[in-house]
């Protein structure tokens, strides 16, 4: 009767070990062996730990309509403008003493929002850094349609709380709200998938925002770097394929009305990675840096011409 | 290779007890050798001269070892104190020469810092596998001696796999019986594999989850917590480092009962100690013993007045301290220990003891702070952590979410409470009363299995206690 009792545990384990592990160690042979495709499954742990499934790969994300009304708003900004922002450009604004302050200037200084009223139009879409924005830069008054390991891949089918608004997926907001500037802050939870599948989605769904607000300037984000540390270490999530990434959306925006801003330079050591000492996990800038962060897109947007501005 | 890594679960493990069962008895020890080589060098392969260090170390301990039982009396002494040199001087050059001469060029005076200060990465388990050899050479010297032959038998013994990265510190005595002759039966089989699945929850199911959020506490940065929240950080942590740690004794523990060995316990409800001598007597047993053993006793113990036994629980706080990690916050946590315990041996501990509850409640405070200190290894980001515990601010136009304890309470606060009915006695006795049903069984395999699933979807961190 004992040894019947102690047989039961070690024969459940051992024939569930002959029953799955064959199958498992095959999956798990299959996916490291050498130029096996990424998974979008395999990365479900991407950036940020969420739960859930992934979209489907590739295919359009197109709202009807939308592609019509992004080439008419295509015709805003001339071909070839240089759009791209970064903080070099903020530095590069020349500071003015009262005395230097001529007319113009002085009523276009008059006309600059303050960082609560640009704030209050503004709307930002991404993932666990936008939360951080959220969070710790205190920017009163902008919406935040954003939660970690939010990619372009399930922009359009999750619905998200947003705070002051509630739990809508990214259309309804984007039909129920109008927003004057709008800054679209993923990519890097995207790295696993298959690469023409996120340049693709990435464009068509800078398409679909423009086309569901025409009016707003689209500010295109570069993401983040990862510390030189995670950057040595990770074969998805490293410095090389962040850059490799911005790069694209850097040349989506300018073949588009939006405007592509790299924060990079505010956050980088000398080898281009995200300083160490700004960040506790290697990703993400420590809550207070979220701050300086959220002042320097005000900087960057209020005293940088907008597309219209500049083709007006 | 660690044992909550798939390599380990899927591969190394079963194969080895695949082997191992069909091995004829004499043979099994050698097996036992060449499978924890194979092990540790799975696990270093990206520096193979860890491996070639642990082997020479190997042979070098049982040489001396041989000499000093063949010499005995004060030549033998001398050759105790070449294996000291040797072992302590190894553990010194990859874990303490970086520490040591950073504060040597702080003293120096500018441009005279001439020492590197660099800081190898640590061979696994060196510090585990040093204390372990040392209190084998000093109980040969003590009068154990040196069986002839027994060669093979104590290398086995000094790189058992089971025990080799973490522990438990055993003494040589402690299994020396069971590698002479051991029996394997279907109770001790069904025992460790028990054991073992329970560690394997607590690491990967409860330590690994928990974790996550001392992870992203680190990520927001000490400044920007709100007290709440930097309050359940080191409630996280003190969960993350008891489930993690005793999760991985316990599978050590469940492998050695598999093949047909006892090793000791290293931890007997540690959260529910009176006291934090009580605490230290529950908490990583093997490592408390060994100092006990090796350092407090031969310095006089308790026995030649206050004041020496106050000098010798000095020293042994600090080099406890000291164990743990070369920074000067493990010195500092070694010294708030001193001073808890000090304080218990002057009546305090008498006074815990005969009021339960004042006992848990000051140890509901001093586990998690002590922990906090043994965690931040950054004096002065401790010194932000202890402010913010006391809602204190960190200077100003610091960003606090203010709403952040709900954010995380909602996705951790379930396994904060799961963590601390598990450091309760209570599944303990429940697995006493209902263990061997075949609910339990199923329950242990789901574990098992969820585990691997978990460690699969990359939901796995190394063990905190590798890093010492």
């Amino acid at each position: 009767m004992k040894k019947k009792l102690y047989r039961r545990f070690p024969a459940l384990m051992i024939g569930s070990m002959l029953l799955l592990s064959p199958a498992l160690l095959l999956k798990i042979g299959l996916e490291k062996r050498p130029g096996a495709q990424k998974d979008e499954g395999a990365y479900v742990e991407s950036l940020v730990r969420e739960e859930g499934t992934l979209p489907a790969q590739g295919g359009p994300l197109t709202l009807p309509g939308a592609s019509e009304q992004a080439s008419q708003s295509l015709s805003r900004t001339e071909a070839g403008n240089d759009k791209t922002v970064a903080p070099e450009a903020v530095s590069s604004v020349p500071s003015l003493t009262e005395n230097e302050t001529t007319p113009e200037e002085t009523t276009q200084e008059k006309r600059a929002p303050s960082m609560e009223e640009f704030f209050s139009t503004v709307l930002f879409i991404g993932d666990s850094r936008s939360v951080g924005l959220y969070e710790y830069a205190g920017l009163e008054g902008a919406d935040f349609f954003a939660t970690s390991g939010m990619s372009v891949f399930r922009l359009w089918e999750k619905e998200v709380s947003v705070p002051g608004v509630g739990k809508l997926t990214l259309e309804e907001l984007l039909k129920q709200k109008q927003y004057d500037t709008i800054f679209l802050m993923t990519g890097i939870n995207e790295l696993g998938y298959e690469h023409t599948a996120i340049v693709k989605r990435y464009g068509d769904t800078m398409e679909t925002i423009q086309a569901l607000q025409p009016e707003t300037v689209l500010y295109v984000c570069a993401n983040l770097h990862v510390t030189k540390d995670r950057s040595d270490r990770d074969e998805i999530y490293n410095n090389e394929q962040i850059d490799w990434l911005n790069g694209e959306i850097a040349g989506l925006a300018e073949e588009s009305p939006a405007v592509y801003l790299d924060v990079n330079p505010l956050f980088d050591d000398e080898q281009g990675a995200l300083r160490s000492d700004y960040s506790g996990d290697d990703t993400h800038p420590y809550g207070k840096y979220y701050q300086e962060w959220g002042r320097w897109l005000y900087e960057t947007c209020v005293q940088t011409p907008r597309p219209s501005q500049e083709t007006d | 290779m660690v044992f909550s890594s798939l390599s380990f679960l899927l591969g190394f493990m079963p194969v080895f007890f695949l082997l191992y069962y069909r091995m004829p008895k004499n043979g099994k020890n050698g097996l036992l050798l060449i499978g924890s080589i194979v092990f540790y060098g799975l696990g270093v392969w990206r520096h193979p001269s860890y491996l070639l260090l642990l082997l020479i170390s190997m042979a070098v301990n049982i040489r001396i070892g041989k000499t000093i039982s063949d010499k005995g009396g004060q030549a033998g002494k001398r050759w105790l104190y070449l294996g000291l040199i040797w072992n302590f001087g190894i553990l010194f050059l990859f874990k303490y020469r970086g520490f040591f001469c950073e504060n040597l060029n702080r003293l120096l005076p500018a441009g005279m810092a001439v020492l590197q200060e660099s800081r190898p990465e640590l061979p696994p388990g060196i510090s585990f596998y040093t204390f372990q050899v040392v209190s084998w050479l000093i109980d040969v010297d003590r009068g154990a001696g040196y069986e002839s032959g027994s060669g093979p038998r104590i290398a086995t013994y000094l790189c058992m796999f089971p025990q080799l990265i973490a522990g438990p510190i055993i003494t040589y005595r402690e299994v020396e019986g069971a590698l002479k002759k051991r029996r394997h039966t279907l109770a001790l089989l069904d025992k460790g594999l028990r054991e073992f699945v329970i560690g394997l929850g607590m690491k990967v199911l409860l330590a690994n989850r928990v974790g996550n959020l001392w992870r992203e506490v680190g990520a927001i940065g000490y400044e920007s917590l709100s007290m709440p929240l930097a309050w359940m950080g080191i409630a996280a942590f003190s969960f993350q480092l008891y489930f993690d740690f005793c999760g991985y004794s316990r599978m050590a523990r469940g492998l050695g009962w598999m093949m047909g060995m006892e090793f000791p316990e290293n931890f007997r409800d540690p959260y529910q100690a009176l006291s934090m001598t009580d605490f230290w007597r529950r908490w990583h047993i093997t490592l408390g013993r060994w100092f006990r053993e090796y350092v407090y006793i031969p310095l006089g113990g308790s026995r030649q007045g206050r004041g020496k036994t106050f000098r010798n629980l000095l020293i042994v706080w600090l080099l406890t301290g000291i164990w743990h990690g070369a920074s000067w916050n493990y010195v500092l946590w070694g010294l708030v220990l001193f001073a808890l315990i000090g304080m218990e041996k002057l009546g305090l501990e008498e006074k815990l003891k005969r009021h339960p509850p004042m006992g848990h409640a000051y140890m509901l405070l001093a586990i998690p702070l002590t922990w906090l200190v043994f965690a931040v290894t950054d004096l002065s980001q401790l010194a932000v952590y202890l402010k913010r515990l006391l809602g204190l601010a960190t200077g100003s136009g610091t960003a606090v979410f203010g709403q952040d304890y709900i954010k995380y309470g909602k996705t951790y606060g379930l396994w904060l409470l799961l963590c601390l009915l598990c450091c309760t006695p209570l599944p303990g006795r429940l697995y006493r009363r209902w263990g061997h049903t075949w609910t339990a069984s199923l329950g242990l395999l789901a574990v098992f299995w969820f585990s691997v699933y978990c460690l699969y979807m990359g939901l796995n961190d190394p063990f905190l206690y590798f890093q010492f």
